[in-house]
This record gives structure tokens, sequence and C-alpha cells, in this order.
């Protein structure tokens, strides 16, 4: 006849196998060592039983089969998958327009991991080729067979390293990180597309003194790379274009971490824009004909913005400005030294929400004018204004939670040109002619995130 | 006809016809380097026709044996991991552990050293790197040598779970191949810290530091009152059968128990 200590552990095994989950596996070890010290089992006995537990955790968890190495100490897998409906329109001064209507996808995945001693690492991949857009034009196939795969010059399916990035970190207060990186400065869309993964250098500060927080932010990125420096003969020396980038940060905790004010104004500089070799659209001036020109770019941008918590809602208000100090030889080499004043931009904005859960919805509205010459046009969002400079507009945007993992986007824009005396210059995908006079956006987005 | 029968024995014997069973063990230096070929040998003294073959290049290795059945009986210092148990499980091998002997871990420091005792939270960060010179624990000044097992190890494996918060051994650390050798650099080295078996804490040239006022000894061992104190294990392909059920029975015997404490171990009763 089985004793009471005999019928207990079996009735223990059993409700523990059968409650076999891979965190419940895992974290048996006290339950046991404790079993094991109130006399209940023995220790060979609770060997048995974790032994089984770590069996049927390793069989039928993923966590149990993965072997990952002794100096990663956290792994993460990121990503996400959009479908896209859009709609973008233009005018010219004529009144003719064009219209471009594409249904879109785009797909991300990435990882990222901790490593012993303060290292750390980061790699994203990302459909299509573009700096500034991971998306993919369905049917755009320009061999003709119908549901191709990445074959011609437009469609995009194909999978890149959008991010690769090694990061070191003494400190909390201080990294370093190297590769093609998340853009590491606090901006908005006005001055960087939020597609944009810089590649260089970055080092980025952060102290916290009560409610007042400073942060720095370095970025030395390699705008475009000479293929060779010094070639062989006496061909002239080149060296690569860099973009450098001081952002100093200001951040004033008013209740929380749901009420505070950000300033972080930002200088760029443009070194060695104007190197022979370089990438062939970026060299040589700005003017009608190569609006990819980054030459007379000295630009200062300030971000602010106030969070704060409305009747349980949080709510945003923000801004950017943005003058270019060079503008005067930039508009001079356009052509146009009478519009040297076109050096200015800036953005306002407001957001009501922030969807989060299921049923959660936000929305946004923000003004924004950026004349002709204030911005890098290879940097501004590719979306809301078309690529383009010397345009102006309102974008009325709101997201609505169908699930926590998924979101509803509905994004419009209207715009117009600055000064109807010069071209929005830009590479945008209404037309190639940049007398675009008139510009309108609708997307329709469905996000899923994981 | 039973002396024909000894007769044609002997002649086989004679010339390696008749061949003596050989048990394979693998695995655990801290098992495999003094506890089991003592018990080998006394087994074979009872047992004169078995052969042992004992090679202990740490728990990893004794368990990939069970694995791939290379040998009979896997040593462990530690407990088989998860991807071990589903790698077991592809192969259709059932990873059976046999606790055997209770062990301590020694935080072990040269025998000049004017350090009498340190805390779990020094021990994490010594080993982790945190800290750097003994002056910062209340020794004289001078930058700490660490002395660690390798990755194959099981001691290695338990001594980063039950010192170090699972954290990983400062870069600087130096890796041994076993017990021994940790216990030979420590009493060589006036600033050297390291860790080894009960069995090992004999070593002349190093002391054992007490860990939040507690010795390793068999007494704090049971009562788990040494903070690192654990199980050592024999693995086999389900229940042992065979010679290895044998050597296992002996090894839990009384007799193998005597054995066990006799090389500096904790019996299991």
């Amino acid at each position: 006849m089985a004793t009471t200590r005999t019928k207990c552990f079996a009735l223990l095994a059993s409700a523990l196998i059968g409650m076999t989950s891979a965190a419940f596996a895992q974290d048996s070890g006290p339950l046991l060592d404790l079993l094991v010290k109130k006399g209940i089992i023995n220790d060979q006995e609770a060997e048995n039983l974790r032994a089984e537990l770590v069996k049927d955790f390793a069989a039928n968890t993923s966590a149990g089969k993965l072997n990952l190495g002794s100096t990663l100490t956290e792994l993460r897998i990121f990503g996400d998958a959009r479908v896209r409906y859009e709609s973008r329109t233009g005018e010219l001064p004529s009144g003719d327009t064009q219209e471009r209507d594409r249904f879109r996808y785009r797909f991300r995945a990435g990882l990222t991991g901790k490593l012993v001693n303060d290292w750390s690492f980061g790699v994203r991949l990302e459909t299509a080729t573009g700096s500034r857009s991971s998306n993919v034009t369905m049917g755009d196939e320009a061999s003709g067979a119908p549901f191709a795969k990445g074959t011609s010059t437009t469609n995009n399916d194909g999978v890149y390293v959008g991010q690769l990035y090694l990061t070191y970190a003494p400190s909390p207060m201080f990294s370093i990180t190297a590769g093609r990186m998340p853009n590491p400065l606090n901006t908005t869309l006005m001055v960087w597309d939020g597609d944009i993964n810089p590649e260089g250098l970055a080092e980025q500060f952060k102290y916290r003194d009560g409610a007042n927080e400073y942060s720095a932010v370095l970025g030395q990125f390699l705008y475009s790379a000479a293929s060779t420096q010094n070639a062989f003969g006496s061909a002239p020396k080149i060296k690569d274009a860099g973009l450098l980038a001081w952002q100093g940060g200001y951040k004033r905790y008013i209740e929380g971490t749901t009420t505070f004010f950000q300033i972080t104004p930002t200088l760029y500089n443009y070194v060695r824009a104007s190197e022979t070799q370089n990438s062939a659209a970026i060299k040589g001036e700005f003017t009608p004909s190569n609006a990819a020109a980054i030459n007379n770019l000295f630009v200062f941008e300030v971000p602010f913005e106030y969070d704060w918590v409305l009747s349980g809602v949080p709510v945003r208000a923000y801004a950017d400005a943005a003058i270019n100090f060079d503008a005067k030889e930039r508009a001079k080499k356009f052509g146009t030294p009478n519009l040297d004043n076109q050096n200015k931009a800036y953005t306002i904005g407001f957001q009501y929400g922030k969807a989060v859960n299921k049923g959660d919805w936000d929305a946004r509205i923000f003004y924004q004018s950026v004349q002709a010459f204030a911005l890098d046009p290879n940097l501004v969002d590719s979306d809301i204004f078309d690529s383009r400079t010397n345009m102006r507009g309102v974008v009325l945007s709101g997201d609505y939670a169908l699930g926590g993992a998924t979101m509803f986007t509905l994004t419009g824009a209207r715009a117009q040109r600055v000064n109807n005396t010069i071209i929005a210059p830009g590479s945008g995908d209404i037309g190639s002619n940049n007398a675009l006079d008139k510009y309108w956006l609708l997307q329709a987005d469905i996000v899923v995130k994981f | 006809m039973k002396k024909s029968f000894l007769i044609l024995a002997a002649a086989l014997a004679a010339t390696g016809l008749l061949r003596a069973e050989k048990l394979v063990i693998k695995g655990s230096d801290t098992l495999g380097a003094k506890l089991v070929p003592q018990l080998a040998e006394e087994y074979k003294s009872k047992n004169p026709g078995i052969s042992f073959e004992i090679a202990a290049e740490g728990s990893t290795t004794g368990i990939a044996a069970i694995i791939d059945s290379t040998a009979q009986i896997g040593m462990s210092s530690r407990r088989a991991k998860p991807t071990e148990m589903s790698g077991a499980q592809a192969k259709g091998v059932n990873l059976k552990p046999t606790i055997v002997a209770y062990d301590g871990i020694a935080v072990i420091i040269n025998a000049n050293s004017p350090i009498t005792k340190l805390t779990k939270r020094q021990v994490e960060q010594i080993f982790a790197g945190d800290i750097t010179d003994w002056s910062a624990v209340g020794g004289s000044a001078g930058k700490i040598s660490i002395y660690t097992r390798n990755t194959s190890s099981g001691t290695y494996q338990d001594f980063k779970d039950l010192a170090m918060n699972k954290r990983d051994y400062a870069g600087s650390s130096q890796k041994m191949a076993g017990n021994e050798q940790i216990a030979s650099e420590v009493s060589k080295n006036p600033n050297g810290i390291g860790y080894v078996g009960l069995a090992y804490t004999n070593t002349p040239g190093i002391k054992v530091v007490p860990i939040g006022g507690v010795l390793p000894s068999k007494e704090t061992v049971i009562a788990k009152q040494y903070p690192y104190a654990r199980p050592t294990f024999y693995y086999t392909n389900g229940e042992p059968a065979g010679e290895a059920a044998k050597f296992v029975e002996f090894t839990l015997s009384d007799e193998g128990q005597q054995i066990v404490e006799k090389v500096g171990f904790v019996p299991i009763r």
C-alpha cells in the first residue's frame, strides 16, 4: 500500500508535469528546493522531477531548442509588415495633373542583442533599396511577367540590410555606435525622413539631475564615400563627403514621464560636398537640373515639444524650425541670388491621444513650410511633400488600433509651392518635372508589428 | 569436465580471446580526477573482469557522451541544459540524472592573503570584474588575478549560476583545465582567487574563504547553508543497465559513499 508520502510525490509529479509551460518549467527550481527543504520529497526525487520538467520544456517549447551564445545576455526579435494604399496627385502651374495610385507593402525584421562587457548590436532587414522608403509596389514588374520578384529596377521585392550597427555603452550616460544605425538625432519629418538610417559614427551622452535631463548627440555620417581616395598615378586625391551633426538637448520633466518639455537644437555641417568623384547625384552645384547637390548647406534646426495629459489623454504640441546659414551662396549658384531669403523652414503640430491598445485612436495635424534653400532635399520626408523643398501645406493623420499589434493609419496632405518664382526641387514620385505647383497625398495603412 | 572447462578458460585468457568488459565513463573533472578513479579501483578489486576507461574533460563532454552513446556513464557536476535534453530526445536518448555526491564550490585564495572573509556580493563583483583590486575588499593593494574553469566544465556554469547571478566572468579571468590547476595557480599567486570542489581544498599554499561567514564543509553543504553547495551526477541513458547499473549501485552503496567522503565530497546520506 502506498504511503502518504509516495502518494504526495506522485500527485505532485503529475501536477507539475501536467502544468508544464515554458515559464513554469524554468521557474520550478525554487519550488522543488522548498519541497526538499520541507522533507516532502528527497533530492533524487526532486532531480528526477526537474529532469522531466526540463525534458518537457525542451521538447515542447521553442525556447528550449534555442542555444544562444554565452556572450549574449539579451536577444530581441522585432519587426513589422505594412500594406498601403497610396494616392499622389500633382498639378503643374498650367493646370495639367498627374495621378499615381499604388498598392504597396513593406516588411522589416530585426534583431537586437546585448552582449557582455557593455557591447550590443542591431541588425534589421527590410524590403526595397531606397534610403527613404522600404515600400514595394505591387504589380510593378518591368519584365512583363506577373508577380515577379525583384528582377527589375523599379520593383524592390528583395530584402536588404537596413540597419547594422555595434554599440559600446560603458556607462548608462554614454554610448558610441558605429555602422548603419537608427537615426540617433531627435528631429522631425521636416528635416529627416523616418526611414533613413545614417551610416557612420554617433556618440550619445545623457545625464539626468532630478527633473532636468541633459543630452548631447554627435554624429559623423558618411554621406558619400569616394571609391578610391588616392588612386595610382596622377589622379587627384579624393575624400569622402560627410555630414557632421551636433545636437544638444534639454528635457524638463514636469509630472512623471508624461508631462515634459524638450528642446534639442542641432547644427549640421556638410563637409567635402564638392569632391568631384563622390556620388554623381550629390556633387556639383544645386541647380534646377541638379536638385540633389548638397553644396552650401549649413543648417541649424531647433525641434521642441511639450507633452502633457489632458483629461487622461496624452497630448503633444511640437514644432521644429530650421535655417540654412549658407543659403545666400546656395541661392546664387541656383541662379536666383535675389531669393537668398528662402532659407527657412518650420513645422508646427498637435497630436491628441496615442493609439496603443485595441480600440485606442489618436489624431494629429501639422502645418509645414520649407523654403527652397533651407534644407537638404535628400533627407526631407519622401511622402508628405513628395521629397521636395519649396513646399508648404497641411497634413492630417490618425491611427486606430485594430489590436494590440495591428494599426490602421489614414494620412492626408495638401501642399503647394512656397515661392512661385522657382521650382520645388527634389526627387519626388510625381513626375520628374520640378515645376510641380500643387500636391495631394492620401495614404491608408494597415501595419502589423511583432 | 569441470577441469577441462577451467583449462580451456585459462588458455583463452592467456591468448586474449576472453576479453574483459569495459565500462566507459566520461565527463566532469571534479568527479573524474579523483573520486571516480578511486571508486573504479575499489570496484575492480571486487570485479576482476572489469576494466574502466575514464576521461575527465568536463561535464559537457560527459553529457555529450551519453547523447552520442560513446559512454555508459556521463559524470557531471551540473544539470543537463534544456538544449542538451532536446538534443538527447532527438536521438532517442533519455538523460537520467542520479545524484552520487554533494559538493561545495570553495572559493580559494593564496594562503598568504590577508583576506579572511568575503560576502556573496563581493564574490560576484570580483569574478564579474566589477572589483579589480584586493584593497576594495579589505586586502592589500594588488590587482586581482581570477582563475576559472574552462567553458566545458560544469563547475564553470554552476559557479555562474550560484555565485554570479548568471553574469559572465571578467574578461581578464584565466581559464584552467581542472580543479588542480586552479589550486596550483592560486597557491603560486599572492593576488590569485579561484574556485575548486571540496575535494581539492587541501592543496598547500591556498586557503578557503568563508562566504557570508560560512565555510564549505560536510555539515554546511548537507544543511544547504553554504551558498555554493550543489549535487553531482551520473547521467545515463534511462535507467542504467548491465555493468553500468552495478557501478552506479556500488557508488551509492555504503562502501561507495565512504569513498565519496574519504575523497572529500559529501555523501548523499
